[in-house]
């Protein structure tokens, strides 16, 4: 298509993209003209005029900065764009207009008009009411009068203020931990007022008290993208004051198909089938009172256009130099639990706010005028033009951990197997110790504010252990799991003192600890888990070693539940920005024989001098993403399909681009030792003298096309069966369930009484 | 760090029978009121070893933790709030953990304590 239409209620034109020229028509579509910079329809239709009979001027779309006028004949169009096309026009106040020639859609394919509400009960949304006139003049005056008196945290297209406790744009939540104080006085009564609502006071609605306030000043046509309040962030009613000026705010509920749809749309879909979609959209008085509850809260986006002008019926309604809302809410502390799953950041991993990305964590956004927007981006046909994606689609995959210290073990050989083999899992490799805990170290807090979307099945094992339990989670990362429960108590512990001193400042309950030497004591847990932390391991020794402490700190009857990243990841592109290292890393004095005999594969010794990222590697990266956060369908079957497509285009990859000795000849196995970009981006980098000495050290590298420092991370990724098999190599404990899950293979391990 | 933590944390250098329980190098506490839960008090209750509970508080300054203890007090409200106080809301910010055999310092700071083992102790 090379055409996008006007949403324009008189009708169906439309605007070639920049660059195309259609075939002169009656019609020309002018740019930078309109309602919203002065310049009346009377006004444009008497200046066009001058070329020859106008039969209409029509305003093209709802930004009141374009019209389509319409002449009889289309050489006066073409005389009036010849004279004017580009140029300074004295009689249009010296604007500088720009046109093209439009033609005229039929209306079944122009898009829709949206009839505008002016009563909530018109929209026909469980859960939305709007209240007219919820304050006065004066006390809008007087608010407004106080707000200028507080200072304002500048976002790129609009300015806010946070009260109770600030919204964080780029985790979308808030931190409980740091409470900014009491809501300001000048907002009492409001809050008192507010607090009377029939909605907020039936029984068992949570939203009382209100204890966080944020405030948004929007100038003139600035408006907010498609977005959903985060449902892990807040609980009960959402309640937004508008002040000064009006808007229309239009609500879009998102249907399950149009979430697959989104795949299709990323893979170079265009469209997206409207009938996908539901809109309805409603008028916001100033001083006008909106709650959005139930649906309207958990299920329905809000947005608001970002034009100048409002259609409202019949009228055309010119927004104020600004308009600022106050938006009450209360702070949620525990899990969502709302019946709109699809919906929910706490009941479903990775969930995106927008139905059009995949279901991976999102990264913060990495353009500057990406924090502004309290949302995911929308890539909708008709709000694409305003609003700019703000989010790269990113990594799962959680924090890893261990380490352990190194025991030189040169002029030991005479000792033990088993010791030996104590030895050998005690030692930290160099590349765990440089390509987990060092890269971990540098990148915490950018790490830690891509991680907040928890998995349901985590949250699911979490939620099952009986009140009172006590639980360790070894590798806790940024702690995203810990306090899931909140009837148990969470310990967790991690390599790197980066990541927990984020989950001490979340109040959480962590210590500096290694996965292969947990410092409980045994058999004092009720359960334990470990997330996303064995693929950091470089050797079986060490992974089985991990388990097995896994085990010693559970009390006999207690679980213990394992995930770590699978081969058979779900997104294949993933798998192709990763850099295979060649072949399996082993330390160079593992030759000895007793290891051979445990190395489940062969080895091709290896050292760090030969891992080297391959050249092509920064090309194949589209974003950083990491196993993508999975299918929201779940269906086992889909998913069963989708690996066996999967691991067959994983073997063409690998034959093409292993070149490894191992392979060969060993074509069944997949690869699974890789080096998995982590993209810092620059303005997080510069902060921290670590990058800047990664960087100069080569640790590190620049992508300036991306803006990021990029990192590598060692991965050990797991085939079918192997953390089956190497869990059950552990004594003590049997397993209970195992599976797959989001591009992650899974045990539940219990000890024996 | 919870003294409830404390219970729970042993040395684990290699070689070591007897890491636990740490004894404890105060140099900054503070007190951090958390939910009271009379179930979880209970359900945690046989999992402490009491000693070391008691022998941690003290050295934290706390000494209306009885030494002798018998599962009837739980239904003491009194005792509970104590119980309650002592094993979670107390923190230890900065300090050390030190091992009981090797006299081993392990560092508190800012809240966090490190239990990494040096090279030469695993």
């Amino acid at each position: 298509m090379d055409t996008t239409s006007s949403a324009d209620a008189g009708g169906g034109f439309i605007k070639p993209r920049p660059g195309v020229e259609h075939e002169p028509t009656a019609h020309l579509f002018v740019a930078n003209c309109g309602p919203a910079v002065g310049l009346s329809l009377d006004t444009i239709k008497t200046v066009f005029s001058t070329f020859g009979p106008v039969e209409a001027v029509r305003p093209a779309g709802d930004s009141g900065t374009r019209v389509v006028v319409s002449f009889q004949n289309p050489e006066d169009a073409a005389a009036a764009k010849k004279a004017l096309d580009g140029k300074k026009c004295d009689n249009l106040q010296g604007r500088v207009v720009f046109m093209q020639f439009s033609v005229f859609q039929p209306p079944s394919m122009a898009e829709e008009h949206l009839p505008v509400m002016t009563s909530s009960a018109g929209c026909g949304i469980p859960g939305l009411v709007l209240y007219p006139d919820f304050i006065s003049e004066e006390e809008e005056e007087r608010l407004l009068a106080a707000v200028d008196q507080s200072p304002w945290q500048v976002l790129a297209k609009r300015r806010v203020q946070h009260y109770g406790y600030e919204f964080l744009y780029k985790i979308r939540n808030v931190d409980l931990s740091q409470k900014l104080g009491e809501l300001p006085p000048f907002v009492e009564e409001v809050v008192t007022r507010l607090s009377k609502l029939p909605e907020l006071t039936k029984s068992n609605e949570p939203s009382l008290p209100l204890d966080q306030l944020t405030i948004n000043e929007y100038p003139k046509g600035v408006g907010l993208s498609p977005h959903i309040d985060t449902h892990s962030a807040f609980e009960g009613s959402i309640l937004s004051l508008s002040l000064a000026g009006s808007c229309v705010m239009e609500f879009r509920r998102y249907s399950d198909e149009s979430k697959d749809e989104s795949r299709i749309r990323i893979a170079g879909d265009k469209e997206l089938g409207k009938n996908q979609m539901e809109r309805r959209a409603l008028f916001l008085p100033p001083r006008s009172l909106l709650l959005l509850s139930g649906e309207a809260r958990y299920r329905w986006h809000h947005y608001i256009p970002h034009h100048k002008i409002d259609h409202v019926n019949d009228e055309v309604v010119e927004r104020g130099s600004k308009r600022v809302s106050f938006t009450f809410r209360k702070v949620r502390r525990g899990p969502c639990k709302c019946k709109f799953l699809q919906d929910c950041d706490s009941q479903v991993a990775g969930i995106p706010s927008s139905p059009f990305l995949s279901n991976s964590e999102s990264e913060e956004c990495s353009h500057s005028d990406e924090l502004d927007v309290e949302t995911r981006p929308d890539t909708s046909p008709e709000s694409s033009k305003d609003d700019e994606p703000n989010v790269e689609v990113f990594s799962k995959n959680l924090p890893q951990l261990e380490t352990e210290q190194a025991v030189d073990e040169v002029g030991k050989a005479e000792e033990t197997r088993h010791q030996l083999s104590r030895s050998f899992s005690h030692h930290t490799p160099e590349i765990e110790k440089q390509y987990v805990h060092k890269v971990y170290d540098a990148i915490a807090p950018h790490f830690s504010s891509t991680r907040f979307a928890k998995w349901p099945r985590v949250a699911a094992f979490l939620e099952a252990c009986s009140p009172g339990s006590i639980i360790a989670d070894s590798g806790c990362g940024n702690g995203k799991y810990l306090g899931l429960n909140p009837s148990c108590f969470f310990i967790g512990c991690d390599i790197s003192p980066a990541l927990v001193a984020i989950c001490d400042q979340r109040g959480h309950e962590a210590l500096v600890a290694d996965a292969l030497h947990l410092p409980y004591r045994s058999g004092f847990y009720d359960a334990a888990i470990s997330i996303a932390v064995l693929h950091h391991l470089s050797n079986d020794q060490r992974r089985i070693r991990a388990v097995e402490e896994l085990v010693r700190v559970v009390r006999p009857g207690g679980k213990v539940l394992i995930t770590v990243w699978a081969v058979e990841q779900e997104d294949i592109r993933l798998v192709q920005k990763w850099t295979p290292l060649q072949g399996k890393y082993t330390e160079p004095w593992v030759d000895d024989e007793n290891f051979k005999l445990h190395m489940k594969k062969s080895p091709s010794a290896s050292s760090l001098d030969i891992i080297q990222e391959s050249d092509g590697n920064g090309e194949r990266q589209v974003d950083e993403e990491g196993p993508l956060v999975g299918k929201r369908d779940g269906e086992e079957g889909g998913r069963r399909d989708c690996l066996r497509s999967l691991s067959e285009s994983d073997e063409q990859e690998i034959s093409d681009s292993s070149s490894h000795p191992a392979a060969a000849g060993t074509t069944q196995e997949p690869h699974q030792e890789y080096f998995v970009p982590w993209h810092l981006p620059y303005h997080r980098a510069e902060v921290t003298g670590a990058s800047v000495a990664a960087l100069a050290s080569g640790f590190a590298r620049k992508d300036d096309k991306k803006g990021a420092v990029v990192y590598n991370r060692y991965y050990h990724v797991f085939a079918e069966g192997e953390l089956e098999r190497l869990t059950s190599k552990v004594k003590g404990a049997l397993i209970v369930d195992s599976f797959y899950d989001k591009s992650n293979w899974c045990v539940i391990l219990q000890k024996l009484q | 760090m919870r003294l409830l933590t404390h219970n729970m944390l042993t040395c684990n250098i290699k070689g070591v029978t007897k890491g636990f329980p740490l004894s404890i190098e105060v140099q900054k506490l503070e007190t951090k009121e958390t939910d009271f839960n009379p179930d979880f008090l209970k359900n945690i209750f046989p999992k402490l070893e009491w000693k070391a509970f008691h022998d941690a508080a003290l050295s934290v300054g706390l000494n209306d933790i009885p030494e002798q203890v018998d599962p009837v007090m739980l239904e003491d409200s009194e005792f509970l709030q104590k119980f309650h106080h002592a094993l979670l809301e107390v923190h230890l910010e900065e300090g050390a953990l030190i091992c009981p055999e090797t006299g081993r310092r392990f560092p508190v700071s800012k809240g966090v304590p490190n239990m990494l083992l040096h090279e030469d102790e695993v």
